[in-house]
């Protein structure tokens, strides 16, 4: 392989893979034409191309039934978020009730024993 | 509801409708398949990071502020996603080849291709992967992984060659 050889691979690379512009394609075709080296290298990778393909073309049958199972976990993710809402909700009401326990049974507390110690000071002060 | 541009349809999904967003799924997740394909080298992994890319672009799509570019942001949350995956498991080698091995009835050849694909590094791989999985197209590939055009023809360039020298190495297991 000579230092012209060298430097076409990349651009042979690029023809195969079709990233090379059109107006650099012509001495690029003209040198896998006339150097064997050249030749055998596009000619693999011609079939590695082919190869790439059938590979990701494997993947074509199956995108739409990934989609649709993507589409389907969205639609399950929107049910749970719309119930975890929920729950969220319930557990606020649950908070909050409770709070309110806690504040009544403080309030009574106080209110019981104020009125104890009003009446057992009107008792010292009164009757005894 | 099929015709209709991105910019329409991401604006209806920020309303909250779900049908709008399953045809922007529908539109754009093949390159988020391929983006998840390309970084983590394994199937299963892809579809399930994929799936988790349009889950988290449905709960995030009220930030996204350029309705234009939901392709390139969705595609920008896969990747994010597979990089924590692949920090994660970083102990764990990444196998395009098990996708083969679980379909059975593969070639020789595509299963050395499949290992191939698995050896090459992600930087080329990822490229690569949406390239074919894109038509060919490489100013696609250069808006949704927001690099230059010349850029994704090197590393498609650069993946080709390495993948030429390990086919034709023959791709051992290590």
């Amino acid at each position: 392989m000579n230092s012209e050889c060298d430097s076409m691979r990349d651009r042979i690379a690029d023809l195969i893979s079709g990233v090379l512009p059109e107006t650099e394609a012509e001495p690029v075709a003209e040198h896998i034409g006339k150097c064997r080296g050249c030749g055998a290298y596009a000619e693999a990778l011609q079939q590695e191309d082919l190869l790439l393909d059938g590979f990701v073309g494997s993947f074509g049958e199956e995108m739409s039934r990934r989609e649709e199972k993507a589409i389907e976990a969205l639609s399950r993710f929107e049910t749970q978020s719309r119930s975890g809402v929920r729950m969220h909700l319930r557990s606020v009401l649950t908070k909050h009730a409770a709070a309110a326990v806690v504040v009544v049974v403080v309030g009574l507390y106080f209110a019981i024993t104020f009125s104890w110690v009003t009446q057992i000071t009107a008792l010292i002060r009164y009757g005894l | 509801m099929n015709g209709l541009s991105d910019e329409i349809l991401v604006a209806a999904a920020q309303r909250g409708d779900k049908s709008a967003y399953s045809i922007l799924v529908k539109r754009h997740y093949r390159y988020v398949f391929a983006v998840c394909l390309g970084m983590l080298g394994n199937v299963h992994d892809a579809e399930d990071m994929a799936q988790d890319a349009v889950l988290k672009g449905f709960v995030k799509i009220g930030e996204l502020r350029r309705a234009e570019q939901f392709g390139e942001w969705v595609v920008r949350i896969a990747k994010n996603l597979c990089v924590d995956l692949v920090r994660r498991r970083k102990h764990k080698k990444p196998l395009i080849a098990e996708q083969a091995s679980e379909s059975g009835g593969t070639s020789a050849a595509k299963l050395d291709l499949e290992q191939a694909l698995g050896r090459l590094p992600r930087e080329f791989r990822v490229p690569l992967m949406m390239y074919y999985f894109d038509n060919k197209s490489a100013k696609t590939i250069a808006a949704k992984l927001n690099i230059s055009h010349s850029g994704v023809c090197q590393r498609i360039r650069s993946a080709r060659k390495q993948l030429h020298k390990l086919l034709s190495e023959g791709v051992q297991d290590e």
